[in-house]
C-alpha cells in the first residue's frame, strides 16, 4: 500500500513538473513570436513624430493630432471595460492639478469599437471613474488611428503617450495608474 | 451537522501542532501578500465598487489566502499521515483567482491570439470579447475560487478524519498524526 500511494505521489509530481515545462513553452514561444514581430511591425518609438490622425469628440467635434502642435499633450487610449483604465481615470483625476499647473492637455480616446466590447460611453466612463472631471478631453479613435497607436499584436487596452508642442513623441507608457509618477518626472524634468 | 464540527475540531487539533502552525502562517503571510499584490495591481473590483475596490481586494486576500493555506497545510498533513487527499481544489482555486489579473489588460490574449494566426481585423474586433469576461466578472472569479476552496477545505477534512479513524481508533481531541506516532 505504502509503495502504491508513493507511486502515485511520483506520478502527480511528474504532471505537475511536465504542466509547470509547458506554460513555461509556451511563455517563450509568445516571447519569441513578439519579439520577431516587433522587427517586424511598426511600432511608435519616443522620439518620432506622432501620426497626425483625425478623430472625433464626445461633443462631436471632428479635429486631429496636428491641431494640438503648439501645447504639451497627453494622448492617452483607453477601453471603457477595463478596471485598469478606470484606476487610471481615479489616479488622473487625483492629481489633475499637476496637469492644469503644467498646462498639459489630455485627450482621452476610447481605442476603435472597444476592442469588440462595447462598453459605456468614454464621457460616461471618465465622468463615473474620474470624479467628474471635465479638464479631460474625450474622444473616439478611428481603427487606423487605434492600431497605429497600439500596434498588434501587443495590443493594451492602457496605452498613453506623451507629446511636446512639436509633435514629437516624448514618452510611451502602458497603465496610467502606475505610471503617473513618471510621467509627471518627465514633465518636471523636461520643463513642460 | 456532528461529524463537520468534529472535522473543524480536528483541523484546529492539526493546525495547534507546531510545525503545521508554521507552514500554515508562512503561507499564509506570502499568499496574502501575493493576492494582494495580484488584485490590488489590477485594480480587482473597481468596475462594481469604484474607489471601495481595495477594501474589497484587501478582504478577497485575506479570505482567499487563508483558505489556500489551511489547504497546502491539510494537503502535507495529509500525505505525511498517508491519507487519500484530492488536492485538485487549491490548484483549482488558485487558478480560479489569478485568471482575471493575468488574462485581462494585458498584451497575453492578444499575442496568443496572433501567435495562432488571426488577423489585425480580428484582433481588434475581438480581444475584447475575451479580456472583458476577465475584467469585468473579475470578482465572480474570485468569490467562485473562494467557493472551490471551501470544497477543498471541506472534502479534505473529510478525507483526513476518515483515515484517522481508519489508522488507529477515535481521534478525539488529540492530532491523528500524534497519536499515530505515539502507538509507532
Amino acid at each position: 500500500m505504502t509503495s502504491a500511494v508513493n507511486q502515485i505521489m511520483k506520478t502527480k509530481i511528474k504532471f505537475i513538473l511536465y504542466a509547470i515545462i509547458a506554460i513555461f513553452a509556451i511563455f517563450i514561444i509568445v516571447k519569441l513570436f513578439l519579439i520577431e514581430n516587433a522587427k517586424n511591425a511598426k511600432y511608435l518609438s519616443v522620439g518620432e513624430i506622432a501620426p497626425n490622425y483625425a478623430f472625433q469628440l464626445s461633443n462631436g467635434t471632428i479635429t486631429s493630432i496636428y491641431n494640438y502642435r503648439g501645447k504639451t499633450t497627453l494622448l492617452w487610449f483607453v477601453v471603457t471595460w477595463c478596471s485598469s483604465c478606470a484606476e487610471g481615470n481615479s489616479v488622473l483625476a487625483n492629481n489633475i492639478a499637476f496637469f492644469e499647473k503644467h498646462n498639459i492637455k489630455i485627450i482621452e480616446l476610447e481605442q476603435y469599437d472597444d476592442l469588440g466590447q462595447n462598453g459605456m460611453p468614454i464621457s460616461k466612463f471618465v465622468s463615473i471613474y474620474g470624479n467628474n472631471n471635465t479638464y479631460v478631453q474625450t474622444g473616439i479613435a478611428s481603427y487606423n488611428m487605434t492600431i497605429a497607436y497600439n500596434t498588434p499584436p501587443n495590443f493594451q487596452l492602457d496605452i498613453y503617450y506623451l507629446i511636446n508642442p512639436s509633435g514629437k513623441i516624448l514618452y510611451i507608457g502602458e497603465g496610467l495608474a502606475e505610471g503617473i509618477s513618471t510621467l509627471e518626472n518627465i514633465i518636471t524634468k523636461n520643463k513642460l | 451537522m456532528k461529524s463537520t464540527l468534529q472535522n473543524y475540531k480536528n483541523i484546529f487539533s492539526i493546525i495547534k501542532n507546531k510545525k503545521y502552525l508554521t507552514l500554515f502562517i508562512i503561507t499564509l503571510i506570502f499568499t496574502a501578500l501575493s493576492y494582494y499584490y495580484i488584485l490590488s495591481s489590477s485594480a480587482e473590483g473597481i468596475l462594481d465598487f469604484g474607489k471601495y475596490y481595495i477594501y474589497f481586494d484587501i478582504v478577497s486576500s485575506i479570505i482567499i489566502s487563508f483558505l489556500i493555506s489551511l489547504l497546502v497545510t491539510l494537503t502535507v498533513y495529509s500525505y505525511k499521515i498517508k491519507v487519500k487527499n484530492n488536492n485538485k481544489f487549491a490548484v483549482a482555486s488558485i487558478i480560479t483567482t489569478i485568471l482575471p489579473g493575468s488574462l485581462c489588460c494585458t498584451s497575453v490574449i492578444p499575442s496568443i491570439l496572433a501567435l495562432i494566426g488571426f488577423s489585425t481585423s480580428f484582433l481588434v474586433g475581438n480581444t475584447g470579447k475575451i479580456q472583458s469576461i476577465f475584467s469585468v466578472y473579475g470578482p465572480l472569479f474570485i468569490v467562485v475560487g473562494a467557493v472551490i476552496g471551501w470544497i477543498g477545505l471541506t472534502q479534505i477534512t473529510k478525507d483526513i478524519s476518515a483515515g484517522c479513524n481508519i489508522v488507529k481508533n477515535a481521534v478525539n481531541d488529540e492530532c491523528c498524526e500524534s497519536n499515530y506516532e505515539n502507538k509507532n
